[in-house]
């Protein structure tokens, strides 16, 4: 509530109209690097959702419609966002992608605001927020990249920062909530970037553990009364019990945060390897091939290519001039140690050169032998921590007094007008960049056969499982797809009718599973599927007449067929029914089991946080009603 | 007295400020600049103890001084050049710092220095006509406007390292044909000059504009020192603002006048006198002293720089020295090599990196012999550069063009053989004389 009395909460939720302003325009940026895949993600998602599957593991029509456990992998939460916003709203695909950018970029502001205005007050939270919206390569992440993933999770990292703050400085079960939510909602929105940011929140929540613990363990009496307990060493265990107890609450957060987007996490980690990984990290992934030059860092020059090879990207990867020369600025204030302010100024400028230095090749070694920054896959994704600290040191020079000169301004008003004028400069230095490249759709549009299409010219989406020996360029569903037909059923009839002891009749189809009724006039006859093969994928034998079932196994790389790995799934000698389904293996069910208790020990908290909410309320209105009590 | 902390805190400061006006020369290879790969082979040759390869070349000895003691120090030719620029860049903003400090203090030295170094005139003197003479003459000038402000043995010692650095720098500049302009009115005013997202090299026109943030501060500044400010800390500003913006006009008119190099100078010259004057405005207006809003005009040279801190680079190798000079210093062959083995019944590629020196009136043609002993020709090529797709009156001053060229040599040919390369009017025939003497190179030799 106190956040929408806000005039400055306003002010900077507004001025995000400007970077929100090229998604109000007609037509859609389809040229953008991941525009196309944002559009069919969101109707694949929606596909699985018309079935009811609200997280679907399996995305029925990637691979030319063999299908690929895409969100198994991938964090799911921009492309729900979007299918949410795409069902809720009289919105097409296209839309509905705009939509979602533009609901990122207004939770980007929000979530900065909250933080720095913890941290800064609220002038220093409304230029935070503007910085935030416009540095350069959060621009280069909506409008180039249209890295839907990329930009949730972006918009998300203030509200770790801020929640984790809370929780050091007020330590209850609201807080803790508050941290496990938002950590969880990273974690859900893009896996790298929560890789990324982990350390970060991890380092920031020990400066807040060890500020804290100093700051309360030198106000005791016992410290400042008794030098001898201090002289005997008591100094650092008292620190460190202060330190843990401050410690509690937070980390209790994060690791909710993991248990909560555990259902997510533990597939994610268990089963990666059951894909084709070389398609994400091998040839143009190289990551030696695409370091930013020092140059880069401060080029103003703005292009809608991709990354590539040498100096000469058309993509930006500049820090941004007008942020730049603020962290310098801020730089400058932390040379003349502000109070209470130094070490945080401090960290984020440590985590701006840092970020910075680990898109250039000066950081190889790290790259080369620190398998965590490498999975990163392009080294100017760390320039999310860059832009991450740009925007909270865009204020700092607002902290900065000069005794001669800065008097507290006369009027409420004039104190507004310079957080609002360094605003205004940021985002003129940005507006040179706020433009979306609108073309014409391509062929198929934002259809399945526009889908199968994609796959085809680009290559992309056509991720294959584990068991596949080579990438699938065409398929018979994807002739389906193309001619608008609807798929019935996915089973390969070339190879059934080519096989005179096999008959299959499909009785039931949906984008998990399949019912056919089979007749094998011989042992050993496989029925073969046009779907790719991954853990999970189960068979069901039953009774043709009963529907008794007569045997439940899970499929394994055995059955299937080359050279694509799809499922090839034996069946015994006379009639019987057959229903193949993508199930939950035991890691998804344990991952499932952890994240709905987390809910409920949530829940739990949440409710016990609100009764001592109410309780501390009502007791400090009673001693305000009996100040003698 | 300036405190030395805030000296300091305010020079780091400048030196992190100024790391976006020299980071594109961190850029593999060298400006797309008019002077193409000719400061190099300069330096070069300055190495070799032998003068500058053409007269053309806006720099003398003084100017690669430091770029020749870089060398010596281990650099390579590209990168001692560029250090050497980056050097005269960040000298170039500390001087301007320390005078307009001792002025008016320390916010407004480094006010002064953004001014000054982020004047898309400088940027493009730097970036697009390459001009390492001008810098060092622009900190040449910066040193005896700082000497005025000194006292006693400082200000002689001061004056005399600024008027020897202008002084030395001078005549080459002054000489050389690859900065002649004229400037008009309109150009010293152009307000944005390219409020878009491009990149600068040979194709962009020199930007003449002293910026907005620089005029519009100025305009400022004159209005306060004219009008007189009952606001103004000390009476220094009011004393020394006229005769630096009377002195800037004086400038600024002379250039509108004048032609050749001298407008370039003029320009340059006036824009670090604004600058400096520019600066005052923090004097004269103390509350602007406050950090936010210091902050919010150290930020406007920058956003008012356009696209100068994107200028186009390329990168190629560069010998100790080039293949040829051909006509009047009109076309350098930086570099050519053979590709495949020169024999009989074998086809051989001639790689060839070219500089326009000049712009060029005619399109010439290449040829290139592959000849025996006697000097008979077994095989030929005879053509335009690439493929007829740049003649090399399109080609720019400055402009590097790679070109390939495949020749076939007969299987019957005698076994050793030797390839000629050079240059003609086919309508004359007449070939274009090489200034090392003769009218083909040898390539395989």
């Amino acid at each position: 509530m106190k956040t929408l009395r806000s005039a400055s909460f306003w002010t900077a939720m507004l001025l995000t109209i400007f970077a929100i302003a090229p998604f109000l325009k007609p037509g859609y940026f389809w040229a953008a690097h991941d525009a196309r895949h944002d559009v069919y993600f969101i109707l694949q998602y929606n596909i699985t959702w018309n079935e009811g599957i609200l997280f679907p593991r399996w995305s029925p029509d990637w691979a030319f419609g063999y299908g690929y456990p895409f969100f198994n992998i991938y964090a799911p939460g921009a492309t729900f966002l979007g299918t949410l916003l795409y069902r809720l709203l009289p919105l097409t695909l296209e839309n509905a992608v705009k939509a979602t950018f533009i609901v990122t970029l207004l939770i980007s502001a929000w979530a900065m605001w909250l933080f720095v205005r913890d941290w800064l007050g609220e002038r220093a939270a409304l230029v935070a927020a503007v910085a935030y919206v416009y540095v350069p390569y959060h621009l280069v992440d909506v409008y180039v990249r249209a890295a839907m993933a990329e930009s949730l999770a972006l918009a998300l990292l203030p509200l770790s920062l801020w929640a984790v703050r809370r929780a050091v400085r007020h330590p209850n079960a609201l807080n803790v909530v508050l941290v496990a939510l938002a950590y969880a909602a990273i974690h859900l929105s893009s896996n790298l970037v929560a890789l990324l940011f982990t350390p970060v929140l991890g380092l920031y929540l020990l400066l807040l553990v060890c500020q804290r613990a100093g700051a309360t363990h030198l106000m005791r009496p016992s410290f400042r009364q008794n030098e001898a307990l201090v002289k005997a060493g008591k100094r650092g265990s008292e620190f460190l019990a202060s330190g843990a107890s401050h410690l509690l609450a937070p980390a209790a957060g994060l690791i909710l945060g993991v248990t909560l987007a555990a259902f997510f996490i533990l597939p994610a980690l268990a089963e990666k390897n059951f894909v084709n990984l070389s398609q994400w990290y091998g040839g143009y992934y190289d990551f030696h091939e695409h370091f930013v030059y020092f140059a880069q860092l401060f080029d103003p020059r703005w292009g809608y290519g991709i990354s590539t090879p040498g100096p000469n990207d058309s993509l930006s990867y500049q820090l941004g001039l007008a942020l730049f020369a603020l962290a310098a600025l801020a730089f400058w204030v932390w040379l003349h140690r502000p109070k209470g302010k130094t070490a945080e100024i401090g960290f984020w400028l440590v985590i701006l050169l840092g970020g910075a230095w680990l898109t250039t090749a000066a950081s190889t070694l790290a790259w080369d032998y620190v398998p965590m920054v490498s999975m990163a896959q392009f080294p100017w994704r760390y320039l999310t921590l860059a832009a991450l600290s740009l925007a909270i040191l865009a204020p700092v020079i607002l902290i900065a007094a000069d005794r001669a000169t800065d008097r507290p301004p006369d009027h409420p008003t004039a104190s507004w007008l310079i957080p609002l004028m360094l605003s205004g400069l940021i985002i003129f230095a940005s507006s040179r960049y706020l433009n979306i490249q609108v073309t014409d759709p391509p062929p198929g549009g934002a259809t399945l056969a526009g889908l199968m299409e994609f796959e085809r010219s680009s290559d992309e989406m056509t991720g294959m499982t584990s068991t596949a020996d080579e990438v699938a360029a065409w398929s018979p569903i994807a002739d389906l797809h193309t001619a608008g037909l609807p798929v019935t059923t996915q089973v390969d009839y070339g190879l059934v009718q080519a096989n005179p002891n096999l008959a299959v009749d499909a009785r039931e189809h949906s984008v998990t599973s399949e019912t056919v009724r089979v007749w094998a006039g011989a042992p050993g006859q496989r029925v073969p599927f046009y779907r790719q093969w991954y853990p999970g994928w189960t068979a069901t034998l039953m009774d043709p007449d009963t529907g008794e079932v007569r045997q439940r196994f899970a499929l394994t790389p055995d059955d299937t067929r080359p050279p694509y790995g799809l499922l090839d799934v034996p069946v015994p000698e006379g009639d019987s029914l057959l229903r193949i389904s993508f199930e939950n293996t035991p890691i998804r069910t344990i991952g499932n089991a952890i994240s709905i208790l987390t809910v409920l020990l949530l829940l739990g908290l949440l409710v016990w946080g609100g009764v001592q909410r109410f309780r501390r309320v009502a007791n400090s209105k009673s001693e305000i009603r009996n100040p003698k009590s | 007295m300036h405190s030395r902390r805030k000296t300091i805190g305010a020079l780091v400061l400048l030196m992190l400020l100024m790391i976006p006006a020299w980071a594109p020369l961190t850029r593999p290879g060298l400006p797309a600049w008019r002077p193409g790969a000719l400061p190099v082979f300069n330096l070069y040759a300055l190495g070799r103890g032998e003068g500058p390869i053409t007269n053309l070349s806006p720099d003398g000895p003084a100017a690669l001084l430091p770029a020749h003691l870089l060398h010596l120090a281990g650099l390579d030719g590209v990168a001692a050049i560029k250090t050497s620029l980056i050097l005269a860049l960040i000298l170039l903003a500390l001087i301007i710092f320390f005078w307009a400090r001792t002025l008016w203090g320390e916010k407004a030295g480094a006010l002064a220095a953004m001014l000054a170094v982020y004047t898309p005139a400088l940027l493009s003197a730097l970036f697009i006509q390459g001009a390492l003479a001008l810098l060092w003459l622009l900190v040449g000038v910066g040193l005896i406007g700082w000497s005025l402000e000194m006292r006693g043995w400082r200000r002689w010692l001061t004056l005399l390292a600024g008027v020897a650095l202008a002084g030395l720098n001078a005549p080459p500049l002054l000489h050389s044909p690859l900065l002649a302009s004229s400037v008009s009115l309109s150009q010293l005013f152009e307000p944005p000059w390219f409020w878009d997202v491009r990149t600068i090299g040979l194709q962009t026109p020199v930007a003449w504009s002293l910026g907005l943030p620089l005029l519009g501060m100025t305009i400022i500044v004159a209005w306060l020192a004219f009008a007189g400010s009952s606001r103004a800390d000390d009476a220094t500003p009011t004393r020394t603002l006229p005769a630096l913006l009377i002195l800037a006009l004086f400038l600024l008119l002379d250039a509108l006048v004048a032609s050749g190099t001298l407008p370039l100078i003029f320009v340059l010259s006036a824009s670090l006198l604004l600058a400096v004057a520019a600066a005052g405005l923090l004097a004269l207006t103390p509350v602007l002293k406050t950090p936010a809003l210091w902050a919010a005009l150290l930020l406007l040279p920058l956003l008012g720089v356009g696209p100068a801190l994107s200028p186009d680079f390329v990168s190629y190798p560069i010998p100790e020295q080039p293949a040829a000079i051909f006509g009047d210093q009109q076309i350098m062959l930086i570099d050519a090599g053979l590709e495949g083995e020169l024999a009989p019944g074998q086809t051989v590629t001639v790689r060839a990196v070219w500089q326009a020196l000049q712009p060029i009136d005619f399109d010439y043609n290449i040829f290139i012999h592959i000849v025996d002993d006697a000097g008979n020709a077994v095989a030929q090529f005879d053509g335009q550069p690439r493929k007829g797709s740049r003649p090399m009156t399109s080609w720019l001053p400055g402009e590097i063009i790679s070109d390939a060229y495949q020749l076939s040599i007969p299987a019957d040919a005698p076994a050793s053989l030797h390839v000629r390369m050079g240059l003609y009017n086919w309508q004359t025939l007449d070939r274009l004389p090489l200034a090392a003497g003769g009218d083909a190179l040898p390539i395989s030799d």
